[in-house]
C-alpha cells in the first residue's frame, strides 16, 4: 500500500485528515505534519523526515502539500529528490485526499499522482453556475 | 444491470456515499427513490451536484424505481440504491425488486425517535417495517463508512 503523507501550514493538514474521517474509513499508513509559527524550515524537514521514518509503507509515500510555493512544499522537494519511493502534489483538498485514500491499493505511485492530480481539480465547482443551469 | 448496493440514509446522496460508497462498490449509477425529493426541482439539483464526476443519477418516486428495477431499466450499470426509510425498501419490494441485503447508514435522531444504534434511530412505524424486512430473510448490516464496522441490525431489531 502506497502512504499518504499531508504536510501544510498549521493544523490544516491535521484538520484535513480529521474531516476525511467522515467520508472514508481508511487511517492506516495515513499521517500530518504541521509547519507552526516559529518553526524554521529545518524543524519541519526534521519532521517530516521522523514520520517517514514511522511510516513504513510498502509502495513507496505520497505527500499532499498545501502551497505550492510554501515551505512544507519546499521540503517535500528535497526529499523527494533525495528519495526513489516519494512523489509530491502541492494544492490538497478534500476531495484530492479522499481519493487518494480510496485508490492507493489499487494503483502504483505514479497513477496514484495522476488521481490525485485530477480529484483535486475536478472537486473545485462553482456551485451557483451549475445549479442554475441544473434548475432551468 | 446489477445492484451494487441498497442503502438507507436520511441524507441520501452526500459525502460519504458520494466519495467513500460509490467508489468502494463500483457503482457507475446512483438510483434516488424518494417521492418527495422526486417532486422538488430544487433537492433534485442539489443531489445531482452531490453526485461525483463520471457517475450517473437518476431520482425517482418510489413506485416508478420499483418499476425501473424491477424491468432492469438500467442497461450494464451497476446501480447503487438510495432510500430514506425502510418503508421505502419494502414498496420496492412489493413492486417486483428482490432485495437480499441493506447497508443502513445514517438515520437521524429526532425527538419521537428511538435510537437503536449510534447511526441508527427509527419512529415506530420504522420499526415495523424493519421488522417486517427482517422476516421477509433481508440481511440488514448497520455500517457508517466503507470498511467500518459492521453491525448485524437483524439481531438489533428482533431484540426491539
Amino acid at each position: 500500500m502506497i502512504g499518504v503523507l499531508v504536510v501544510t501550514h498549521g493544523r490544516l493538514g491535521e484538520a484535513l485528515v480529521e474531516a476525511c474521517g467522515m467520508l472514508v474509513s481508511e487511517n492506516e499508513c495515513l499521517r500530518s505534519v504541521g509547519f507552526h509559527p516559529g518553526e524554521g524550515v529545518e524543524d519541519l524537514d526534521a519532521s517530516v523526515r521522523a514520520v517517514l521514518a514511522d511510516m513504513e509503507p510498502n509502495d513507496g509515500v505520497l505527500c499532499l502539500a498545501d502551497l505550492a510555493g510554501g515551505s512544507p512544499a519546499r521540503v517535500l522537494g528535497g526529499l523527494l529528490l533525495e528519495r526513489l519511493q516519494l512523489e509530491v502534489v502541492a494544492g490538497v483538498n478534500l476531495p484530492m485526499l479522499a481519493e487518494t485514500l480510496l485508490l492507493r491499493r489499487e494503483l502504483d505511485l505514479q497513477g496514484l499522482v495522476q488521481h490525485a492530480l485530477a480529484s483535486g481539480t475536478q472537486g473545485i465547482v462553482d456551485v451557483g453556475a451549475l445549479l442554475r443551469g441544473e434548475a432551468l | 444491470m446489477k445492484i451494487v448496493l441498497v442503502r438507507v440514509d436520511d441524507r441520501l446522496i452526500h459525502g460519504q456515499v458520494a466519495v467513500g460508497w460509490t467508489r468502494t462498490v463500483g457503482a457507475t449509477h446512483i438510483l434516488v427513490a424518494n417521492d418527495e425529493v422526486a417532486k422538488d426541482a430544487t433537492q433534485k439539483a442539489l443531489l445531482k451536484l452531490a453526485t461525483p464526476v463520471g457517475v450517473k443519477a437518476t431520482i425517482l418516486s418510489v413506485a416508478e424505481a420499483a418499476a425501473a428495477l424491477a424491468g432492469a431499466k438500467f442497461g450494464n450499470d451497476n446501480v447503487m440504491v438510495l432510500v430514506r426509510d425502510p418503508q421505502s425498501l419494502l414498496s420496492l419490494m412489493q413492486g417486483g425488486v428482490v432485495l437480499t441485503k441493506v447497508n443502513i447508514g445514517n438515520v437521524r435522531t429526532a425527538p419521537g425517535r428511538e435510537r437503536l444504534t449510534n447511526q441508527v434511530a427509527a419512529s415506530p412505524a420504522e420499526i415495523e417495517a424493519w421488522k417486517e424486512l427482517d422476516r421477509a430473510g433481508v440481511v440488514l448490516e448497520a455500517i457508517w463508512l466503507p470498511g467500518g464496522a459492521v453491525t448485524n441490525f437483524n439481531n438489533v431489531i428482533r431484540e426491539r
